[in-house]
């Protein structure tokens, strides 16, 4: 399946013959995604990243990842070069990934030393022909660098990288017996250089000189390609693929966010909150798909969109969707907001022992009371709502706009952090909570989480055995 | 295209596992609970040497957040910890682990906090390096960093105590 593609790491290679191989491939992937970079953008602080990732980073914290140093989106610029890489790397990865596996057991210096001679004495056997077409890989690159690529089959990277690199490269002379101009590096007659060079802005034409140097550097048939892969890039981002601008979320009443989102059409459902972290995924994503050079068509990326949204964990359609819907997963809800909801409970508790100005309980979970739990589920739950909305991890704002009352985050909260007698006041907030559900975490959730643990325990544990002292 | 099909932290996660169970770094084990819950971790932190939670090997939890790694996963011990910088409900509280918007603390740098370029590795490595040399600038258990700075006998006493009751030997 394809996932073990998805899944290929830079740790393919530790094991098998090229081990170094690892570095290079962990270079060409983004550190947020750790996936090979896609659409890569460069920062102003020059660290790279895929599009959608630096473009998610900035929108939520406005810095880089890397260095902190703060950055806009507006400032990316896509670092084709390092696309161009990534895009050859994954071309040759798989060849040369197989290859390794199987060099593994064999001597690399010794394969190393004599590849060039014995390869060509060779019999017909599969190893040498995958050696042969991940050499000739590596000749390829290792030619076109120097612009004289005469290969038989040659593909749009390498072209590319090719033409990349002449483009810096001021000696090049072709032998058309012509000379160039020394300000715009146009190519003219010897005659008309001067009369030139009096009136040359110094914009470089450089489109026409790359042409015609790749057309007497390259086969015939590259021109063509280069034609058609250069141009593509700069039409597709200056054409209809207009970037979507950020918004001052705070400057919109939630009306007239609704309204922007309704002009975007996407959906438009959902509190204020809700909506501007919408507005800013579809930004990141659209944005992104704008730099890219393959750029995927409105349905994937409202698809994408709808994704996002559900990944967060509150999807648009059912505002309630959560907690009301009757398959709800009530102990795996209360298990994952379990540090949430002790928070919240030991927050509440410790205003209202400043309300009793009893400061004298300790804090342990040991020194809490049935009643004292009743009491606070009366009387705090409104500060849990406050305090929910503040609270910046994920699902918060769920639990703040899902549960009208906090009913349920107690009922989770008790699941760990209280001992069986807190049971009765389940049956109390029963009738509040949502759909009935069944909340009796107690039982269900501590043998529930136990038993995975010690299978992890006796899988993982081999070689890090306690040596008792 | 893989990004269409998976939600970004899962993907991220499923590498990140895959990495530390193929180059796992010293003293440190970690993965999934189970396969269909990537967002939680359980993890077993081996003692520093020459610490005195040396010996020991500590089960903790990692929960990560739908929008990892643009938010920081948290990290629960399991078991009784005696340490400045664990709560004693077992929760660490480390810089790492503080996403660089809020500083509930007000003392910890920038660039020592969350950020998505770290991985669940560097996580671990900096809780093992924490066991070893407590931060007790803004102490999670405050009763343990009073006792690290006035009596550093009775506080490597009490730890050893607890490693030797984890591992259900006698103190």
């Amino acid at each position: 399946m394809d996932s073990n593609l998805d899944l290929a790491d830079s740790t393919d290679w530790l094991n098998t013959s090229l081990p170094a191989f690892a570095a290079l491939d962990s270079a060409l992937r983004c550190q947020v995604c750790k996936d090979f970079y896609d659409t890569p953008m460069i920062t102003s602080c020059s660290h790279t990243f895929c599009s959608l990732c630096i473009r998610q980073c900035l929108s939520a914290e406005g810095k880089c990842p890397a260095c902190r140093a703060s950055d806009q989106t507006s400032k990316l610029r896509i670092n084709t070069t390092v696309q161009d890489l990534v895009e050859a790397f994954k071309v040759a990865r798989p060849t040369a990934l197989e290859l390794a596996r199987r060099g593994s057991f064999v001597d690399v210096d010794a394969q190393a030393g004599q590849r060039g001679g014995r390869k060509r004495k060779a019999d017909n056997s599969i190893l040498d022909e995958d050696e042969e077409e991940a050499h000739s890989q590596r000749r390829k690159t290792r030619r076109s660098t120097r612009g004289v690529s005469s290969q038989t089959m040659p593909s749009q990277e390498v072209i590319y990288v090719d033409d990349e690199e002449d483009g810096g490269d001021a000696s090049y002379q072709p032998e058309d017996g012509l000379v160039s101009c020394p300000i715009c590096q146009s190519r003219m007659k010897e005659a008309a250089v001067f009369n030139h060079v009096e009136n040359c802005d110094g914009t470089p034409a450089s489109s026409r000189q790359r042409e015609s140097r790749s057309g007497s550097a390259t086969q015939p048939s590259q021109p063509k390609s280069l034609i058609f892969s250069r141009p593509s890039r700069p039409s597709t981002r200056s054409s209809s693929q207009q970037h979507i601008p950020q918004l001052n979320y705070s400057m919109l009443r939630e009306n007239a966010l609704r309204k922007k989102l309704s002009e975007l059409s996407i959906p438009a459902s959902g509190n204020h909150q809700q909506m501007a972290r919408r507005h800013t995924e579809w930004a990141n994503l659209y944005n992104a798909n704008c730099d890219s050079s393959h750029p995927r068509n409105r349905t994937e990326l409202l698809r994408d969109l709808n994704a996002w949204e559900r990944a967060q964990g509150q999807a648009h359609t059912s505002k309630m969707g959560g907690v009301m819907a009757k398959d709800f997963d009530s102990a795996g809800w209360s298990e994952r907001n379990k540090l949430q909801f002790s928070d919240l409970i030991a927050e509440a508790k410790k205003k209202r022992l400043e309300k009793l100005g009893t400061a004298d309980e300790s804090k342990k979970d040991d020194g809490e009371k049935a009643d004292d739990q009743q009491e606070i589920g009366d009387v705090e739950y409104k500060s849990h709502d406050i305090e929910a909305s503040k609270d910046p991890p994920m699902d918060v704002e769920t639990i703040g706009s899902l549960l009208p009352s906090s009913t349920p985050t107690q009922d989770g909260s008790q699941t760990t952090a209280l001992p069986p007698q807190i049971i009765p006041i389940e049956g109390t907030n029963e009738s509040t909570t949502p759909a009935g559900s069944p909340f009796r975490p107690s039982s269900k959730l501590s043998p529930a989480r136990k038993p995975p643990m010690f299978t992890v325990t006796e899988r993982t544990m081999g070689n890090t055995q306690p040596e008792v002292p | 295209m893989s990004k269409s099909k998976l939600p970004t932290a899962l993907i991220r996660l499923q590498r990140e596992y895959r990495e530390l169970t193929l180059d796992p770094p010293d003293g440190i084990t970690a993965g999934p609970v189970s396969e269909d819950n990537f967002y939680l971790w359980e993890v077993l932190i081996q003692g520093p040497e020459g610490t005195p939670f040396e010996g020991g090997i500590f089960p903790a939890e990692m929960r990560f957040p739908k929008d990892y790694p643009l938010a920081p996963p948290t990290m629960t011990f399991l078991g009784e910890m005696w340490h400045p910088n664990i709560y004693e409900n077992g929760k660490v509280c480390i810089s790492i682990l503080h996403p660089p918007g809020a500083d509930p603390n007000g003392y910890e740098k920038a660039s020592e906090r969350w950020s998505p370029v770290q991985t669940v590795g560097m996580i671990l490595l900096s809780v093992m390096s924490m066991l070893a040399a407590p931060n007790d600038e803004s102490p999670a258990n405050v009763n343990a960093a009073k006792m690290w700075r006035d009596d550093r006998e009775a506080y490597e006493k009490k730890v050893r105590e607890g490693v030797r009751r984890s591992l259900g030997l006698d103190a």
